[in-house]
């Protein structure tokens, strides 16, 4: 008897701990479903390799969030699905994402063809987007009210070097690049560009995807006696140019080489040849806007490898749509479709301000690094940048 | 046996046509991405099901109807519905001096002939100065689900149709003669050269009239989505899963393989592919002439027993 009155006070005091354990948690998320967040990501396919990092963005946003407490009381989910780099696939999802799995927001995939897309579904179901990955100008200017560009526009991207060509003097341009789709918008795009700012084009030709001699092309631009260079450039061609450059010893004032030397590894590679010479990109870590040094250690302790710009861009796309959720309270599209287009916020990359009329980005710019004394310094524009400009560009024998 | 045919083709495309408007966007998009692939599988199976002239290239007519209605609605404002026939037609024409050309080679240089000149017509597309490049050409934004799926739906009757013509047919005959032995067929008084041209020109043209829905469908054509190897990859893998060279093969392998690579990839979003190459591998394996020939081998079998 007295055995079972003791075990029954053992059980209730069990049962009470138990309970008393398990009570004061669930306050907040547990009786309330979680926010859930929508999107495709091209896990597969062509555009497989930076879309991981866009991917890596959204979820290292959510994981801080979460951290933190979540959103509006309730956990924040991310529910993406694989659209294989094929934009019908994406838009088969998206709309799954929204009628069968019934997301209570979406963001946007990767890439501009699937974007284009997708964007008639966010339309349709009047669910508004902030598209991460789109810096062309074009897919906004159809009228759509849903989709927000979260990027620089593409336009921005050679304008801090433009302007300090032309702050200098150095009138005679040589453009050059790969022949492939990315440099040959850019390239495409500078005439206009060099006209306005009162520059001459005075040598323009591509070189081959994959080409692996660099002295024809170093030979014309000499020949053409060009004052600044511009060379829409990757890694491997970047450095090919440089050292072929050198070999020639072309006397040029300015040396800008877009995407390779925004790399890392661009100034080990390179060694002092590095130095003066200008690239592009759409975010650092040596940015100082808000959060940004947490983000860039946070993801790199996370990932195992340094943030790109693609992971700044969709992490930045969530920091804007979670403030905009946290200032309406509500998960309400049109309030949230609002906020978009009218608030002005510091995230990672810069400040976020769109055109509310087309949703085109206002705000976020391209930044322009140069290499100086081994290092990556943002030189333009002048608001962000780490030091002055070095020009004109050493003389070859001085590196 | 050819009626019964007749009957539950007309059946099946009938049901596609009543249920879609009764489902959600979802629900049309799935059927959308069925439809296409199955058309577009039937427009493969002639040239390489019934010709023996395997094609790693038909996703080149594609893309020039895609951009015939991205052009035709952009540049001269004209009906998409317009530019989506004008596609098929153009196909149709440049499939005659192409065919010519490229029939001359056979077997695995066919094959990659045509893989070179799928490559050739994309950066053809990158590089004209009227396609807007890589950049890609905008068309006025819109849910066009519907319009589309009715276009695509028809373009799969009519490959139907003409499937069962060349089954049917002295045509289909001459073709599948050529196929089992084209020097002894060219003996035998079969024009070669004609017939096979004819059916390529055949293999050309659905492709052409389905690229111009899927550019109405996606409101923007760029040379990589259109011109595309995971679209011609997924029809050739479609056709061989359901029977090379069967009426209803490209239908069970179109069928299936997008259903199946639809929900696995829901489920599964990581590993998806690599679960659906596992089955086709093994199916194949099973089943090396693909699932309608093994029915109709085993349905075959039980009425000889019976």
């Amino acid at each position: 008897m007295r055995l079972i009155l003791l075990s029954r006070a053992v059980a209730g005091a069990v049962a009470v701990a138990v309970l008393g354990w398990a009570a004061p948690a669930p306050i907040a998320a547990a009786d309330q479903p979680p926010i859930v967040i929508g999107a495709t990501i091209s896990e597969t396919g062509s555009y497989a390799v930076d879309a991981k990092y866009a991917l890596e963005g959204y979820q290292l946003w959510i994981k801080e969030q979460n951290a933190k407490g979540g959103l509006l009381g309730r956990k924040i989910e991310l529910k993406t699905y694989d659209d294989a780099s094929d934009p019908a696939t994406a838009v088969n999802l998206y709309e799954r994402l929204i009628d069968q799995d019934h997301v209570d927001v979406i963001v946007g995939p990767y890439s501009s063809a699937i974007t284009a897309a997708v964007a008639n579904v966010a339309e349709k179901h009047k669910m508004p987007m902030i598209s991460p990955e789109v810096s062309a100008a074009a897919p906004f200017k159809r009228g759509l009210r849903y989709l927000f560009m979260g990027i620089a526009q593409s336009t921005h991207y050679v304008e801090g070097v433009i302007a300090l060509a032309k702050a200098n003097g150095y009138k005679r341009i040589a453009v050059t690049g790969e022949d492939s789709a990315f440099p040959r918008s850019i390239a495409g795009a500078l005439p206009d560009l060099a006209k306005a700012a009162g520059l001459d084009i005075v040598y323009s030709e591509l070189y081959p995807h994959n080409a692996s001699d660099y002295s024809a092309v170093t030979q014309k631009i000499k020949q053409a006696n060009a004052d600044a260079l511009f060379s829409i450039s990757y890694f491997p061609d970047a450095i090919g140019m440089l050292r072929a450059l050198k070999s020639a010893n072309v006397p040029l004032k300015l040396v800008y080489f877009a995407v390779g030397p925004s790399e890392p590894n661009f100034g080990k590679e390179a060694g002092k040849d590095a130095d003066g010479v200008l690239a592009t990109t759409n975010w650092s870590a040596n940015l100082k806007t808000p959060n940004n040094g947490e983000f860039a250690r946070d993801f790199a302790a996370t990932y195992h490898s340094a943030p790109d710009y693609h992971a700044a861009a969709n992490y930045s796309a969530l920091e804007v749509l979670g403030a905009a959720i946290a200032r309406v309270k509500s998960l309400d599209q049109e309030k949230l479709r609002d906020q978009f287009a009218n608030t002005k916020m510091q995230t990672v990359m810069g400040s976020y301000e769109v055109d509310p009329a087309t949703g085109l980005q206002l705000g976020y710019t391209s930044l322009t690094l140069q290499w100086q004394g081994g290092k990556q310094y943002i030189v333009a524009p002048p608001a962000m940048a780490e030091r002055k400009p070095i020009a004109p560009f050493p003389a070859w024998s001085a590196h | 046996m050819t009626d019964r045919r007749i009957a539950a083709s007309v059946a099946i495309l009938a049901l596609c046509a009543i249920l879609p408007p009764l489902g959600s966007g979802y629900v049309q998009s799935v059927f959308y991405i069925a439809v296409l692939y199955i058309a577009l599988a039937y427009g493969w199976n002639v040239i390489a099901g019934y010709g023996g002239y395997l094609s790693f290239g038909q996703v080149t007519f594609f893309g020039i109807g895609a951009y015939a209605v991205a052009l035709g609605v952009t540049q001269l404002h004209l009906p998409w519905l317009l530019c989506a026939f004008a596609g098929g037609a153009i196909a149709a024409v440049l499939a005659v001096p192409l065919g010519y050309l490229m029939l001359r080679l056979r077997g695995p240089f066919f094959a990659l002939g045509m893989l070179g000149l799928a490559q050739t017509t994309r950066i053809a597309a990158e590089a004209a100065p009227f396609t807007g490049g890589s950049a890609g050409i905008y068309l006025p934004p819109g849910s066009n689900t519907l319009p589309a799926y009715y276009w695509t739906l028809a373009v799969l009757a009519l490959a139907m149709g003409m499937t069962l013509w060349v089954d049917r047919s002295t045509f289909g005959l001459r073709l599948r003669a050529l196929r089992a032995d084209e020097r002894a067929a060219g003996t035998l008084g079969v024009d070669v050269t004609r017939f096979k041209v004819m059916a390529f020109v055949i293999s050309a043209i659905v492709p052409g009239l389905l690229g111009g829905g899927y550019a109405w469908y996606l409101t923007y054509v760029d040379p990589a989505s259109v011109f595309s190897t995971h679209i011609e990859l997924q029809t050739v893998a479609m056709v061989i899963l359901g029977g090379v060279g069967t009426y209803w093969g490209p239908f069970v392998g179109g069928a299936l393989m997008s259903q199946v690579s639809q929900s696995l990839g829901a489920r599964f979003p990581q590993g998806h592919l690599m679960i659906f190459g596992g089955l086709i591998v093994a199916l194949l394996i099973a089943l090396p002439r693909g699932i309608v020939p093994a029915l109709t081998a085993a349905l075959a079998r039980r009425s000889a027993r019976a």
